[in-house]
């Protein structure tokens, strides 16, 4: 890509209105550009604006920026900058336009055969990092850019690699990923350290060895539990046996088995029959039922709910006008937000409807029992219930004392076995019990024997570990990008360095033939060979040779835009960097004053395939004197400036500062 | 949103009621000591260590949610001594405790409230009965003569 500056002009700003038109007459641009311009004339504001529309950092000025561009004491309400660029030859316009009324800059950017003039900074896409503010840098800049490249305290030549070869994107692309990874570690829920990983992977592999070990207890217990039943079982038929002539105490002890059985399961449906009934508070109590209504009665005389809900209030309060037509002043205001608030909300007044409602709707059938009549009789059918089953185990207990007692010393201590067993078979029914039981009412320290429970806290340690475990590689992850983003920039650096560092040396053999010098190093800033320091003149051919060199990368020339490119430096220097400068670029832009001309133009133009000379100067008294021998024909002024085209005027100028 | 509470102590003094009613949940104790505390008008704010709940009806009491709630106005109007007919207090009272929306139809003073009920219907419970219950069928038989006793002298009875 080739960049090449057509010419900018300003009109309304601190620097006199001008159109200044660097191309020749076939549309291209001279290969040197001297503009001459008294101290005072705009320079660094000409230099700042011309940053400001190519990189579109204008937009992002505040007002103290904007109308610091304006000329002081002028009362204009707007101004504007525009600077054309040719890029391959094809023209690209950035405009400014300042409006001081309100401190604001807008930009605008013209690229025929794209839609024209667009409102915005909208550089073609392939152009857009060549006018980032630190890479525009590197081409339009004041001269003292060349010796900042050797003061390490500036890190200027560091910061040109950077700026070109944009290694500070691997840099924003490892920040990226910092966001990215916080963003994603916020929104997921737990542990997100190693350590807590580790300690959720602990406390899961003791849950599943719990498992295990209740799984195995379970099995044991229902083996030994069977074990019991059956050694139980076998004393009990040892014991029939040998009381097997008391045949019909046999019989009435079977049949009370049957009956306690049959009673067992009576009381716990009428258990549950008499909960479930007592779940209604109606039944619980007439009294109870009695006062619901009451209140619900009540509720109808006070016309609860109420038609008018509380938001009507509040959207009565924010109108101009009561509903009585009366205009609405803020005492009516507050009145009625005193209202509202003892009134009912829609949503409360439908919960009341739902409340009133369901105390309406739950009679019972006519004819049939109240809720409290039912509960009762439930009750008595669970008394009833309970009593039959006493019976029953007393039977039970009774013939069985009685069949044992007849049964001499042995049926005794076989029973007293057989109770034994019983026991044990109880106990290991608890065991399994607990182990079977949902674990849901556990008091907190309580041990844990329910599998259900102990299934649920795996799934969440799991859940958690899986979570944890994703977000722990996330990260393990991020730091292994950003070590190789760190890596590649350090390898990228030290290889652009060392190519770098060779085609300057290259270039600066033949360039500095007379005068040898050598780049040992770019470490942040420039480092000679040997020496501390060069020749002024040596050390500004190196700084311009390290630049143009660092440009040309990527094979993209850009012109280069310097405001005093020798300031004081004395005529030898002059002439070196004055014949070095135009083998360096295709298009050299300078701004210099009248004192700078001497070595150095003459030194350029030797060098230069074509040069233009401008002169401007700003209209005042003082330049009144100017104004006597313009040339004819080659000067442009309006009512602020002079601009003068003629090499003869150029170089009989004298003035260094504006009067 | 606030959910129902019951206190620990209450938890372990209804432990084989629990274990030995069929189907029995933590939230059917809660309702035995929330219907106990109402009807014997004994409300005790929480203080020691308490089990957090849901904070809705379960399925089983979903439908009788609407008088848990008016039992709860009720027993709450009757406690501030105010009249049926006082219509401004009753709306008050009313927009206190009751929430026109969320998963309980309470507001969180309403649900503090009711699980204050709940607390001092547990220790009503207790003191009324010596040791603790050993089975659901014999509490049940025993709470509901309890708190028809204590409904007729409750604020219901009013």
């Amino acid at each position: 890509m080739r960049i090449n500056i057509a010419g900018w002009s300003c009109e309304g700003l601190r620097c006199p209105d001008v159109d200044i038109d660097l191309r020749k007459a076939d549309g291209l641009p001279f290969h040197v550009a001297f503009l001459q311009m008294p101290n005072g004339t705009g320079k660094t504001t000409t230099l700042d604006l011309l940053k400001a529309a190519l990189s579109g950092e204008a937009a992002k000025w505040d007002e103290a920026m904007v109308r610091g561009v304006r000329r002081r004491g002028d009362e204009n309400e707007t101004g504007s900058f525009k600077v054309k660029l040719l890029v391959d030859g094809r023209p690209l316009t950035f405009e400014i336009d300042f409006d001081f009324e309100n401190g604001r800059a807008l930009c605008y950017t013209t690229r025929p055969g794209s839609g024209g003039v667009r409102s915005g900074w909208f550089p073609p896409p392939e152009m857009r990092r060549f006018l980032d503010i630190s890479f525009l840098n590197l081409f339009v800049f004041n001269g003292e850019l060349a010796n900042k490249l050797f003061v390490p305290e500036e890190g200027a030549a560091e910061g040109a690699i950077d700026a070109l070869c944009q290694l500070y994107l691997l840099e924003s692309v490892s920040d990226q990923l910092d966001t990215e990874w916080n963003k994603a570690a916020k929104s997921r829920a737990g542990p997100k350290t190693q350590a807590t990983l580790e300690s959720l992977q602990t406390k899961l592999g003791e849950l599943q060895a719990r498992k295990t070990k209740l799984t195995r207890s379970k099995e044991k217990a229902v083996a030994e539990q069977a074990a019991a039943q059956a050694k139980s079982d076998e004393l009990e038929e040892k014991i029939r046996e040998k009381t097997v002539g008391m045949n019909k105490d046999q019989g009435d002890l079977a049949d009370s088995r049957t009956r306690e059985a049959k009673a067992d399961g009576i009381v716990k449906e009428a258990t549950a029959s008499l909960h479930q009934a007592m779940r209604l508070p109606l039944a619980l109590s007439p009294i109870i039922g009695k006062a619901l209504d009451d209140w619900k009665d009540q509720l109808d005389d006070l016309k609860l709910p109420e038609v008018t809900s509380a938001q009507f209030f509040t959207d009565l309060q924010k109108k101009d006008e009561c509903i009585c037509g009366t205009t609405m002043t803020e005492g009516m205001r507050i009145q009625i937000g005193v209202m509202s608030k003892a009134v009912l909300s829609t949503a409360e007044n439908g919960q009341l409807n739902i409340i009133k409602g369901d105390i309406e709707k739950y009679r019972p059938e006519p004819g049939g029992l109240t809720f409290n009549e039912d509960l009762t009789q439930k009750l008595a059918d669970l008394s009833a219930a309970r009593r039959e089953q006493l019976e029953a185990q007393q039977d039970v207990r009774a013939l069985r004392r009685k069949i044992i007692e007849a049964g001499g010393d042995q049926v005794q201590e076989w029973e007293a076995q057989q109770k034994e067993s019983d026991e044990t078979c109880g106990r290991l029914q608890a065991l399994i019990d607990a182990i079977d039981d949902a674990g849901l009412n556990l008091r907190p320290g309580e041990e844990v024997y329910s599998l259900a429970k102990i299934q649920r806290d795996i799934d969440e340690a799991t859940a958690k570990i899986t979570e944890a475990t994703n977000t722990v590689e996330l990260r393990r992850k991020t730091t292994l990008i950003q070590s190789i983003l760190q890596r590649a920039e350090e390898l990228a650096r030290r290889t652009i360095k060392d190519e770098l560092l060779i085609a300057c040396n290259e270039r600066l053999k033949i360039i500095l033939a007379n005068d040898p010098i050598e780049l040992e190093a770019i470490d942040g800033h420039l480092k000679l060979a040997g020496q501390d320091r060069g020749s002024e003149a040596q050390m500004l051919s190196v700084g311009y040779t390290f630049l143009m060199t660092l440009l040309e990368r990527g094979d993209n020339r850009f012109p280069l835009l310097v405001d005093s490119p020798v300031g004081k430096m004395d005529g030898t220097v002059r002439r070196q960097v004055g014949r070095l400068i135009p083998d360096l670029c295709s298009q050299f832009v300078t701004f210099v004053i009248n004192t700078e001309r001497a070595d150095f133009v003459s030194s350029v133009e030797g060098r230069a395939t074509d040069a233009l000379y401008l002169t401007f100067f700003r209209k005042t008294d003082g330049t009144r004197r100017l104004m006597a021998n313009l040339p004819a024909g080659n000067y442009a002024e309006n009512d602020s400036g002079v601009l003068v085209s003629d090499e003869a005027y150029f170089d009989s100028f004298d003035m260094e500062d504006e009067e | 949103m606030a959910s129902f509470r019951i206190r620990e102590d209450a938890l372990t003094w209804l432990a084989d009621v629990q274990k030995t009613l069929p189907h029995g949940s933590i939230f059917d104790m809660y309702y035995f000591c929330a219907i106990a505390g109402l009807t014997a008008g004994r409300a005790e704010e929480l203080k020691g260590p308490s089990r957090e709940m849901v904070d809705y009806f379960v399925a089983d009491y979903k439908p009788v949610a609407s008088f848990i709630l008016g039992m709860l106005v009720v027993a709450e109007l009757r406690l501030a001594r105010i009249g049926f007919d006082e219509e401004t207090a009753v709306r008050e009272m009313f927009r206190s405790l009751i929430a026109g929306s969320g998963e309980n139809g309470l507001t969180e003073e309403g649900m503090k409230r009711l699980n204050a009920y709940a607390n001092g219907g547990y220790e009503f419970l207790a003191e009324n009965y010596d040791p603790r219950p050993q089975s659901a069928e014999e509490f049940l038989r025993a709470y509901a003569t309890l708190i028809e006793e204590s409904a007729a002298h409750g604020p219901f009875a009013c």
